[in-house]
């Protein structure tokens, strides 16, 4: 297919590996060495292009938005904010920054760390379950939260009331599969397959229930939850950014510290546990981690698809299938990805839609051309 | 230095089916072990419980001494490499990458220029070389099995074992994988267990052998003890002679032509009383 | 084709097509139940510039950047009985306590003062800015809501 050729043609001639040849005199092992040290460095480097692409859209991002701001406008408002030099008795001056700082800067920082979180969850999702169909919600963590979410706004029954009532809600509902799952281990090995019908098992109990509720509630509520279930980055402020910032950040962390171990887990439970790994207790950890980091995404946001999924496939074609480096790539590409949909959304509808119906839309034909254009067999 | 391997009264299985009952079983010299017996009857069992990656019903095995059960799985991967049958990767990365993963339990979460370069070594004396950087999902069924023998000498371990490492090699690499594992094991002076189902390959290269059979251990000494007509008939149900071939017992196996597969009793079992 | 490609495919598809059938009913609830923030607001304008008596309209519009803000922009088009052509515009930005930013309030009336203006605001339910009053050096307008 031309497409799949193009892509790896691509991703072949940026990647330098396919110009060396050995020199005379030159062992085997020592030209096997250069190729080696070759291929990291073209994958470093590919992460360093994703890097500069996320630069860019950061850039350009912040300067999009309905409010009229010119370009250099928006850096020097940002300055001035940073270096405290933005003058009080100028209304647009106090204006501009608001706008920049307290609207626009909130709504860019989560869907970088909305990115970052879901993607890296996603990719050690796919390792942890050895199933390229993964993502942070396989385990039936979107229903939870819907559930949890729902039940907030719809009964107005709160786990534990307050301003951050909702969020807690969704959160610990969420978290009930993992739960359930760890229960379970006692009795049931927890593999891949136990974890996704437990899962499953879950999503439907969960799914009747909330159906029921929104069949009972007042338009008005009903109207709510569809809004917040199909995820947006709109409602964030600054006040929520650091929660989001340690779950997403510190998730991230903690997986990668895993990543090794993740790389074991690929071949097959017996080796891995031939290599020292204790295999159940990986994957019920790594389970904990990315159920944290999922759920605590999805109590703000609502849930955003398909960046945990396709962040990685993505990343895959381009760094290959090692997760330490593997993991950092899919994480920045969600966070590209992310931004990416944002501003599609704004250039071509305006800033009313919200994302999580952007990246459906733009994830699901990148995911499709993916899958129909891959050459070599990833999976 | 040998880790000396001692199983005592190891019952062994999984679930309700038993496969193993009272086994007890020394490897204490380095060398190149084979493994035989008919299908089913627990060979890869045995090599499970040897690095807890199938926990004991009953019994103890002792790695050095030490009761495994009392080890952790980290420090057994220091001692044990484990080639498995088949390789199943989801994600698979280069043939290189794959090989150093054995590096694991001894280098952590970091990969040191030194574990590059054992790993290409492993690669160099399984002849994979050429194919170090392509992907291990590209390869052929032979290959992937040296990729992953590759592996297990990349662990530099004291027990190496390997399930049916030659299954899908050609007559080359069947004779010449099994030569150098024995060679690595009188060189580095470590046990190397190998599960095989050929005879004479294994006869002409195992310093010892182990027949099973039924649940329990049929013969057990060098070549000449294990591979002898008697043996064969009971174990396998097949009639043969054995001849001296390059000092080693070599089988000629006669054919029933009159008797199909069907109509003939199954050798070895799962199941034990 | 693979059955594990089919197999994706089918899945990205009923994924897509249930974030459209979500955003479908968002949007069919949203029109049934609209944003109470969303103003479009005309207004009728008078009032005199240099002595001349001034005449004209006011739009304010809504800007969404951050849901929990609410943005206006209000655009003033007048002219005076000379001819004088009066364009001005402001913004106005509401924290979420609905309460705007850099004025101040008063009887009920918020007003900010700089830079040689002052711009005074009633407000109403949603931060519906009902009317408001614009003075400056020799201008002075005051806006009513138009009401149908």
């Amino acid at each position: 297919m031309k497409i799949g050729n193009l892509l790896t043609e691509l991703r072949d001639r940026a990647s330098l590996s396919k110009t060396l040849v050995m020199t005379d005199g030159e062992s085997d092992e020592d030209f096997v060495f250069r190729e080696y040290k070759v291929a990291r460095r073209s994958k470093v480097l590919f992460l360093a292009a994703f890097a500069l692409l996320f630069l860019i859209l950061v850039g350009y991002k912040i300067t999009l938005g309905e409010y009229d701001i010119g370009f250099f406008d928006v850096y020097d408002t940002l300055w001035k904010h940073i270096t405290g030099s933005i003058d009080p008795l100028d209304p647009i001056q106090r204006m501009n920054d608001n706008v920049v700082w307290e609207q626009r800067l909130p709504r860019v920082l989560t869907a970088i760390l909305v990115g970052v979180g879901l993607a890296a969850a996603g990719a050690a999702m796919q390792s942890m379950m050895k199933n390229p169909l993964a993502d942070p919600y396989t385990t039936g963590i979107s229903s939870g939260a819907l559930f949890g979410a729902t039940l907030a706004m719809t009964l107005g029954i709160y786990i534990v009331g307050g301003y951050y009532g909702r969020v807690l809600n969704a959160f610990i509902f969420a978290l009930v599969p993992a739960v359930f799952i760890i229960m379970l281990s006692r009795w049931k090995k927890p593999s891949p397959a136990m974890m996704i019908l437990v899962g499953i098992a879950i999503m439907y109990i969960f799914n009747a229930f909330q159906s029921y509720m929104m069949l009972r509630a007042d338009p008005n509520a009903a109207s709510s939850v569809y809004t917040w279930s199909v995820g947006s980055i709109g409602m964030t402020t600054w006040e929520q950014i650091p929660i989001i910032g340690v779950i997403s950040i510190l998730g991230f962390a903690a997986l990668f510290i895993m990543t090794r171990t993740l790389n074991a887990l690929n071949s097959g439970d017996a080796y891995a546990k031939s290599l020292g790994i204790n295999v159940d207790r990986v994957r019920i950890l790594c389970l904990i981690l990315i159920s944290i980091i999922a759920a605590g995404i999805v109590s703000f946001t609502g849930i955003i698809g398909f960046i945990g999924l396709v962040s990685p496939h993505i990343a895959r074609i381009f760094v290959g299938s090692d997760n330490r480096i593997l993991l950092p790539a899919s994480a920045m590409l969600g966070a590209c990805m992310m931004l990416i949909c944002d501003i599609v959304s704004f250039l071509i509808i305006g800033a009313t839609l919200q994302i999580g119906i952007v990246t459906a839309m733009i994830g699901g034909p990148i995911f499709m051309l993916i899958l129909i254009a891959q050459q070599k067999e990833v999976w | 230095m040998v880790v000396k391997i001692e199983a005592r009264g190891l019952g062994l299985g999984y679930g309700e089916t038993r496969i193993w009952k009272d086994l007890n079983l020394d490897i204490t010299e380095p060398g190149l072990v084979g493994i035989l017996g008919p299908n089913g009857v627990g060979k890869s069992t045995f090599m499970y419980a040897l690095n807890k990656i199938l926990e004991p019903i009953e019994g103890t095995v002792y790695l050095d001494g030490v009761d495994i059960q009392t080890m952790d799985y980290k420090d057994i991967a220091k001692l044990v490499a484990y080639v498995p049958q088949q390789s199943n990767e989801t994600f698979a990365m280069s043939v290189l990458d794959t090989v150093m993963m054995g590096r694991y339990p001894i280098s952590g979460f970091t990969t040191t220029e030194e574990d590059v370069r054992i790993a290409i070594r492993c690669l160099k004396m399984m002849n994979l070389t050429d194919l170090a950087m392509r992907n291990f999902n590209e390869l052929s069924a032979g290959q992937h099995q040296k990729v992953m023998i590759a592996r297990g000498l990349a662990q530099q371990p004291q027990i190496l074992m390997l399930d049916e490492p030659t299954s899908n090699l050609d007559i080359f690499h069947q004779v010449y994988v099994m030569k150098l594992l024995r060679d690595i094991a009188k060189e580095q002076g470590i046990i190397v267990l190998v599960i095989c189902h050929d005879l004479n390959v294994a006869s002409r290269f195992a310093d010892r052998l182990i027949l099973l059979n039924k649940g329990h251990i049929a013969a057990d000494g060098p070549s000449e003890v294990v591979i002898t007509p008697e043996n064969i008939k009971n174990v396998y149900n097949m009639d043969a002679d054995v001849v001296n071939s390059d000092g080693r017992p070599y089988v000629i196996y006669h054919v029933d032509e009159s008797v199909s597969m069907g109509e003939k009793p199954p050798s070895g079992s799962k199941e034990v009383d | 084709m693979k059955p594990g490609v089919i197999a994706a495919v089918g899945v990205a598809l009923a994924l897509m097509i249930g974030a459209f059938m979500l955003y479908a009913t968002a949007d069919l609830m949203g029109d049934l139940h609209p944003d109470p923030y969303e103003h479009h607001i005309e207004y009728e304008v008078s009032g005199e510039i240099g002595g001349e008596s001034v005449t004209g309209s006011a739009v304010c519009d809504t800007l969404r950047e951050n849901d929990a803000f609410h943005n206006y922009h209000i655009v003033i088009d007048a002219v005076g009985a000379g001819g004088t052509a009066v364009s001005q515009s402001f913004y106005v930005i509401f924290g979420p306590d609905d309460i705007p930013r850099f004025f101040t309030e008063s009887d009920g009336v918020y007003i900010q003062d700089s830079e040689g203006q002052r711009i005074s605001l009633v407000i109403g339910d949603f931060c519906k800015i009902s009317g408001f009053g614009f003075e400056s050096a020799g201008l002075a307008l005051i806006a009513q809501e138009v009401h149908e």
